[in-house]
């Protein structure tokens, strides 16, 4: 079966060639849309990807791979955990803001829900506003005198 | 500030810093705010985690109050936590777009604090005022005359809402689907015949300790809200057996009845409604209740 499915050539922002499976690809609706077109239906046509890291479209597939073409009804806390299951490495932050801008970008509906979640669920998890500034790495610049501070 | 605005100041921020990519750190701002972070992420934010956010940096103030302008619901309902009034000011100097409005047992509320918030929301589809004691018709007016949409009102233990309130609603708001009432004392009888006339699409509604509310009100009720499937009337000791067989015969949807404390509606009226499998709050050993409306008491004395 690997040696007959289609490939489909995507060149990452760090001009990486990747081979990747189709029925990976139809996942992404950028991808889906730009194959439905002519001029890159052909096998040997290279499809960019400007905003996309090489790094990051790893992550992606591997996401595809877990995700599946039919699993569309699940809820976004269940696409986090998937998230979480599926790409351990994702603990730093800085990762699954990349990841988020390129789920936006190559438009994978689950992917966009699973990160986006995952970062709610960070934010509801900060009881205080110092745990907020220490997970996001801000510095609090807004000054005493501002009386609509702090609500909790 | 709008939306657009407040992202392309912090894009034009970024702009200044070092453009070599393997230096630059990407940060939860860097994202779109109007294609993801708004609709995506700040949707499942509460307001606690908003305000919270909200404090941490100027940044992320714009942002959040970007969040408040496109925020569909604020939901408010017995939150009376230290500076909610500052709170409230914010939301109602921000939000542009709300829809469902839930302001339960906010005692605090008073008219000064809520008409900057109608003043920019006049898409509003459900309003929940319940036990706002502190507000007056005044603040009832905008929602009345200019929400178009609004289709769920909740005015129970308004003590303050007026007959004169209630026939502006039968002027201008006919398209109500849910309406609660309950404990409001000051309405009267006619008032509510007249609004019940209007009120076609009536699916659920609360009229629990109300004295004003009879037969002859039930009776429209009957006539008029044939869509009706949930009513509450708790406490109405002034209706019989002759209102609650109205509605019976005419609201064929008619799903749950919740009838307690009224001691002049019995088995009588009740039975077909158990037939029909309705919900009825009063269980039906209740056979043997005293029964006023018979001409032949010794029939049902209990021995």
């Amino acid at each position: 079966m690997a040696d007959t499915q289609k490939l489909v050539s995507l060149r990452t922002c760090d001009n990486v060639l990747h081979k990747v499976p189709e029925h990976l690809t139809l996942q992404m609706r950028t991808i889906r849309n730009l194959l439905s077109c002519k001029i890159f239906s052909d096998t040997d046509t290279v499809i960019p990807l400007p905003n996309v890291s090489s790094q990051m479209l790893e992550f992606v597939i591997k996401w595809c791979e877990a995700i599946g073409p039919g699993d569309k009804a699940l809820g976004s806390m269940q696409l986090s955990t998937l998230l979480t299951a599926t790409l351990p490495d994702l603990e730093e932050s800085e990762l699954v803001y990349d990841l988020m801008k390129a789920a936006n970008y190559l438009e994978i509906e689950s992917l966009l829900e699973a990160t986006t979640q995952h970062v709610a669920d960070e934010i509801n998890n900060c009881n205080s506003l110092e745990s907020v500034c220490e997970l996001f790495g801000l510095e609090n610049d807004i000054g005493p005198d501002d009386e609509e501070g702090e609500w909790w | 500030m709008c939306t657009l605005q407040a992202e392309e100041t912090h894009l034009a921020a970024m702009a200044y810093a070092n453009t070599n990519r393997d230096e630059v750190t990407l940060s939860l701002f860097d994202i779109s705010w109007e294609d993801v972070l708004i609709p995506h992420v700040a949707v499942h934010l509460t307001l606690k985690d908003l305000f919270n956010l909200r404090s941490s940096s100027r940044t992320a103030l714009r942002f959040v109050e970007s969040a408040l302008e496109k925020r569909q619901e604020l939901h408010l309902s017995g939150n009376s936590t230290k500076n909610i009034e500052l709170a409230f000011k914010v939301m109602a100097r921000c939000c542009r777009r709300v829809e469902s409005l839930q302001l339960a047992c906010c005692k605090w509320l008073t008219d000064e604090l809520l008409l900057p918030l109608l003043a920019y929301n006049k898409q509003l589809r459900v309003v929940n005022l319940n036990e706002c004691v502190n507000i007056t018709p005044l603040a009832l007016q905008p929602i009345i005359i200019e929400c178009k949409e609004l289709r769920v009102l909740k005015l129970s233990k308004c003590q303050w809402l007026t007959t004169g309130a209630v026939d502006a609603l039968t002027l201008h708001q006919s398209k109500l689907v849910e309406f609660d009432i309950s404990h409001c004392g000051a309405i009267g009888e006619r008032c509510l015949i007249i609004f019940f006339r209007k009120l076609n699409r009536l699916q659920v509604l609360s009229l629990a300790q109300t004295p004003s509310v009879t037969d002859q009100v039930l009776i429209q009720i009957g006539n008029f809200c044939r869509e009706l499937q949930h009513i509450n009337l708790i406490g109405c000791g002034a209706i019989s057996d002759y209102g609650i067989h109205a509605i019976s015969v005419h609201c064929t949807r008619l799903q749950s009845l919740h009838i307690r404390r009224c001691p002049r509606v019995t088995e009588n009226s009740l039975s077909p409604l158990r037939q029909r499998r309705l919900r009825i709050d009063r269980p039906q050993q209740d056979v043997y209740a005293y029964n006023l409306n018979d001409f032949y008491p010794s029939d049902f004395l209990v021995y």
